[in-house]
């Protein structure tokens, strides 16, 4: 036989398979009685068959064309921006289709054959892209497998195990064992194929070991062991794809692997992602000594309260670094005017760096963007660009650093507001540079309690935390990581909690139904330090927020939250199955080491200014 | 109007070919105003042009600039070789030095319109 077209014979053939089935199932609707509930039983059935070929190719699917996949198997009905990489580009609106929807679609009341059937024909066009031309020259080489395997590798540990895309809890272990298993055939035949760029045979072990570890776990996701299954083979499996990469000069043309860094080892390593540009327009600055001067300026700008409009307000004001650079006393801070408050809490700055959109309404796509409208927004710092440069530039301190910068940025001839906000982001956002005991344990370098394992277990399964707060960086950026998840979970007002908050959130920025009241999910690491909590504030310790969870949300309150995404249904926690997600939570609290504020600010030629200082901010 | 630039650029682009005959690497680069540029946005395009040509020496001519006569002659790149965004990934050798946390996007948008505006290299250099 003929070995040098195999394995593409053996994907083609998968493909033909997977279409053939659909058009079985097509034929099945077409002739069911939609009033018959046996009948009904029988399309159910056979759509769970249709979904274990689908996980059979979704190591190719998943990489190889991500917009069509959201066509075979897309987990809500409208989506907006979430797959979006050009987050420059205006929000747009995409109709999911395929076998999530299917499912879930039968088990509505009004459903009818013919909108049925046309989920599974908008999955059957996707499917019809995966045997064009243009997907089968990106299989020409063996570039495209080991790709293809890193994000394979990385939906082990962040979504295939938790119900994410599954929306029948039981059937997500079984078409998990069923993907495995499939992938160890691609495998095989891929080796067979490719003798010079193979996977090894300690890679081929430890995936042996991945399948007799499955087998020997329950079906139940509440009680599969993912703390084992993700520390002790997915990532030691992602590390020997990453070294496969490195050593066959694996190239990639796609933009799935554009924020994934090609030379980090561990899925729990924060290099992983690349995410925002913390040095702003010093980006191309790498001498180690011209940093450490940034970051110094960076520092005095930090907490001087010459960025704000009356000299008495700092970047430090709301954000304190003894807090985790947010503000533990006040649910809001005040406002600009010292009378009002904000109708946001102070988010933590710690982590900012790996957001894909900044705020929690994600208005802002850079963090320099983020900190020119604090400084500038009237009920913030209520300062002016052009005044706040001058200020600056009084100081002899600041003038003199910022001129020696100007030979890094040849692009800008003066000093610009650009290079003050640049120096400040990239100060503060070296503190998101630490890893947390739980990192540890994963990277094998630290035990860790059965509390907290049992915490990530619930996590992953029952708590339904993980289908939000994606491993690894626990926010709303799943792999590849371009792009952002935005939640409605009907949080109610503060004031009064037997109604809705009024912050529409998303909706500001993009105006559509689906968006009024969703918010850009967080990060929960170091949460134990950042209360208090939600957008708005409202609950001040761990225990209320995962009672707020538990209750099913807003709409498990008895709020009206017609388009809420989290289930409204109860949880059914436990008090130790709370504790244990506590426990959790805190093994994610980070080693930050903070430093204290500068003890005097640079002096201004303008006398009047110098009458401000670190500790007289509100 | 469009004479008077007309004028500037040929007597420019004079100057530029003067400068490479006297051995300088081509730091000055001329453009031409894209159609339908009001004379009130003149001076902000010859700015974000100017930037542009910096950061094309910053992030860019490393790999693509040719040396003629010990002069660096920025390369007359095709539309259609000067996309969008999906310039930071389509080519694999991209990637790496094309990433937003080294080029934003307003960096990369200068970039273009310097290329897509300047005068082109007469000696055909195109990539």
């Amino acid at each position: 036989m003929d070995e040098t077209f195999a394995y593409i014979n053996y994907y083609q053939n998968s493909i033909q398979n997977f279409l053939a089935q659909q058009e079985d199932l097509v034929a099945t609707v077409a002739k069911s009685d939609f009033n018959s509930s046996t009948q009904k039983e029988l399309i159910k059935d056979q759509i769970f068959n249709v979904r274990m070929n689908l996980k059979a190719n979704d190591f190719w699917f998943r990489y190889l064309e991500p917009v069509s996949y959201k066509k075979i198997n897309g987990p809500l009905p409208i989506e907006w921006e979430t797959e979006v990489f050009e987050k420059f580009e205006k929000p747009y609106r995409r109709e999911g289709a395929g076998f999530t929807l299917a499912l879930g679609y039968l088990e509505e009341e009004n459903c009818s054959k013919d909108s049925l059937i046309e989920l599974i024909q908008a999955s059957i066009s996707a499917t019809n892209v995966f045997v064009s031309d243009s997907i089968k020259s990106k299989m020409e080489t063996y570039d495209h497998f080991y790709l293809c395997n890193r994000l394979f590798l990385l939906n082990l540990a962040s979504i295939y195990t938790t119900g994410f895309e599954c929306p029948e809890e039981s059937r997500v272990i079984p078409e998990l064992k069923h993907m495995i298993n499939a992938v160890s055939i691609i495998y095989d035949v891929y080796n067979k194929n490719y003798p010079e760029t193979k996977l090894s045979n300690k890679y081929l072990t430890l995936y042996t070991e991945l399948k007799l570890f499955l087998d020997s776990q329950p079906e139940e996701p509440s009680k599969f062991d993912h703390y084992t299954f993700i520390r002790k083979f997915v990532n030691p499996l992602f590390s020997m794809n990453q070294d496969f990469i490195a050593e066959y000069k694996v190239k990639s043309r796609s933009f799935v692997d554009y924020t994934i860094n090609k030379n980090c080892k561990s899925i729990f390593d924060k290099s992983i992602y690349y995410g925002q540009n913390s040095k702003g327009i010093f980006a191309s600055v790498t001498n180690q000594e011209v940093l450490d001067e940034i970051d110094q300026i960076g520092k005095l700008l930090f907490y001087d309260p010459i960025l704000s409009g009356n000299n008495q307000r700092s970047c430090a004001s709301c954000h304190k670094s003894e807090n985790y650079f947010t503000d533990n006393t006040v649910t809001a801070s005040i406002q600009f005017n010292q009378s009002d408050l904000l109708n946001r809490n102070t988010p933590s700055l710690i982590n900012s760096t790996f957001n894909h959109l900044i705020m929690m309404d994600g208005i802002h796509l850079t963090l320099q963007e983020q900190a020119r409208a604090v400084i500038c927004n009237p009920i913030e710092m209520g300062g002016d660009e052009k005044e706040v440069l001058e200020k600056v530039l009084s100081c002899r301190e600041y003038k003199t650093a910022f001129k020696n910068f100007l030979k890094y940025t040849p692009h800008k001839k003066e000093v610009t507001f650009e290079h003050i906000i640049s120096a400040l982001t990239f100060y503060y956002s070296k503190f998101s540079l630490y890893d947390a005991p739980f990192d540890h344990a994963m990277n094998n370098k630290q035990q860790i309690s059965l509390s907290v394992q049992n915490g990530f277990n619930l996590f992953m399964s029952k708590a339904q935390c993980a289908t939000c707060h994606f491993v690894p960086q626990f926010n709303g950026v799943k792999p590849p990581f371009v792009s952002s998840e935005f939640e409605v979970l009907g949080v109610p007002n503060h004031s009064d909690p037997t109604s809705l908050d009024a912050d529409s959130g998303r909706y500001n920025v993009n105006p559509a139904s689906e968006m009024l009241f969703a918010f850009r999910t967080g990060s929960i690491r170091n949460a134990e330090y950042t209360q208090p909590y939600m957008h708005n504030g409202i609950y001040k310790n761990l225990e209320e927020v995962i009672d707020f969870y538990n209750v099913g949300g807003g709409v498990g309150k008895g709020l009206n939250v017609s388009n809420q995404t989290l289930s409204g249904d109860s949880l059914h926690l436990t008090d130790t199955e709370k504790s244990d997600l506590i426990a959790f939570i805190k093994s994610l609290n980070e080693e930050i080491v903070f430093e204290l504020p500068p003890t005097k600010l640079p002096l201004s030629k303008v006398k009047a200014l110098n009458k401000r200082s670190v500790k007289n901010i509100y | 109007m469009r004479a008077s630039s007309r004028i500037i650029v040929t007597l420019t682009l004079f100057s530029s070919v003067f400068f490479s005959l006297d051995g300088f690497s081509q730091k000055k680069i001329m453009w031409t105003f894209p159609p339908g540029l009001v004379k009130a946005d003149q001076k902000g395009f010859i700015k974000e042009f100017k930037e542009g040509h910096e950061l094309y020496k910053m992030n860019c001519a490393k790999c693509h600039s040719k040396d003629i006569d010990g002069v660096s002659i920025v390369p007359n790149f095709s539309i259609p070789q000067l996309m969008d965004y999906e310039l930071r990934f389509s080519y694999p050798d991209h990637q790496d030095p094309m990433r937003e946390v080294l080029i934003s996007k307003e960096e990369l948008d200068k970039v273009l319109l310097f290329l897509q505006n300047k005068v082109p290299n007469e000696h055909g250099v195109t990539k």
